[in-house]
């Protein structure tokens, strides 16, 4: 079991792109906050860590991943049997900008969409997220790439919205 | 490498060539795909597109604070240079041996002594 107090500083030193990471990657604040406690366990039950920083933060976000997708699979199961709430990616009915992100997200490519999410919400490298999606990093660029051009197309109207209230 | 891999390069902290970078930033088409991409970041993270910088205010119990310790400078400043002069005052040589007597006061027997 890794030290507790060990832990705890991995935790709290990633604790905020974890949150950003995974807020948009299930589409609720609220198992965001659940998933990433459940990171945090996770780590603090985990027989070893990971020797280098690179590789500790590129693990800790694959635990995350890992979660959110078995997030999704519950919710489609679910949803597939007709019972529970609806999706994280079914948009609420008063369609704010949160909710039309979280649905251009879900429209794109799920793997691109984690890679993505992975650099831009959770802050890690071409290479942290290699490792942690086990990608090459020529993948890792050319999946970015086109979940940002994807992405840029869907969102245009927030996106000038938001260029706009700089201006 | 073209203007997506430029920016996005240029966005990430990935390597980059800055002379491509300028020839990204020299074309219109470019510049807009770098505003559109600093804006959809900021909206994944549910930031602002930016953040006004301005100097930091201080509140009133820290103006309170602040007082409270340029007055404590300013009085230990005082106390170290008015402090030094008396205490060699004090210690000077000589300062310990009793002064020359000016006057002996002696006691005789008289009346009422046995």
């Amino acid at each position: 079991m890794a030290n507790n107090a060990d832990a705890a500083a991995l935790f709290a030193a990633h604790q905020p792109g974890l949150l950003r990471y995974l807020r948009r990657a299930v589409g609720h604040a609220d198992a965001a906050r659940d998933l990433t406690q459940d990171v945090f366990v996770r780590v603090a039950g985990a027989g070893s860590v990971p020797p280098t920083e690179d590789e500790r933060r590129a693990w800790i976000f694959r635990i995350a991943r890992n979660l959110a997708i078995d997030h999704h699979r519950r919710h489609q199961i679910r949803r597939a049997a007709g019972t529970g709430a609806r999706g994280p990616s079914a948009s609420p009915a008063t369609q704010d900008t949160s909710a039309l992100v979280n649905e251009a997200l879900a429209a794109i490519d799920p793997l691109d969409r984690d890679v993505f999410l992975l650099g831009e919400a959770g802050g890690l490298s071409y290479a942290e997220i290699a490792l942690a999606c086990e990608l090459t990093v020529p993948a890792v660029r050319s999946r970015i790439h086109r979940a940002r051009l994807e992405l840029r197309e869907h969102l245009r109207g927030p996106i000038a919205a938001a260029l706009k209230t700089r201006t | 490498m073209d203007t997506e891999s430029v920016i996005s390069a240029f966005l990430d902290d990935e390597a980059f060539d800055p002379a491509d970078l300028a020839r990204v930033l020299a074309d219109a088409t470019g510049r807009d795909l770098l505003l559109d991409l600093v804006a959809l970041r900021a909206l994944i993270r549910e930031e602002p597109v930016a953040t006004p910088v301005r100097p930091p205010r201080l509140s009133r119990s820290k103006w309170i604070a602040v007082g409270f310790l340029a007055a404590s400078v300013l009085f230990g400043a005082g106390a170290a240079w008015l402090l030094p002069p008396l205490l060699r005052q004090r210690s000077a040589p000589g300062a310990a041996v009793p002064p020359t007597p000016t006057h002996v006061v002696t006691f005789e027997t008289g009346v009422g002594a046995p």
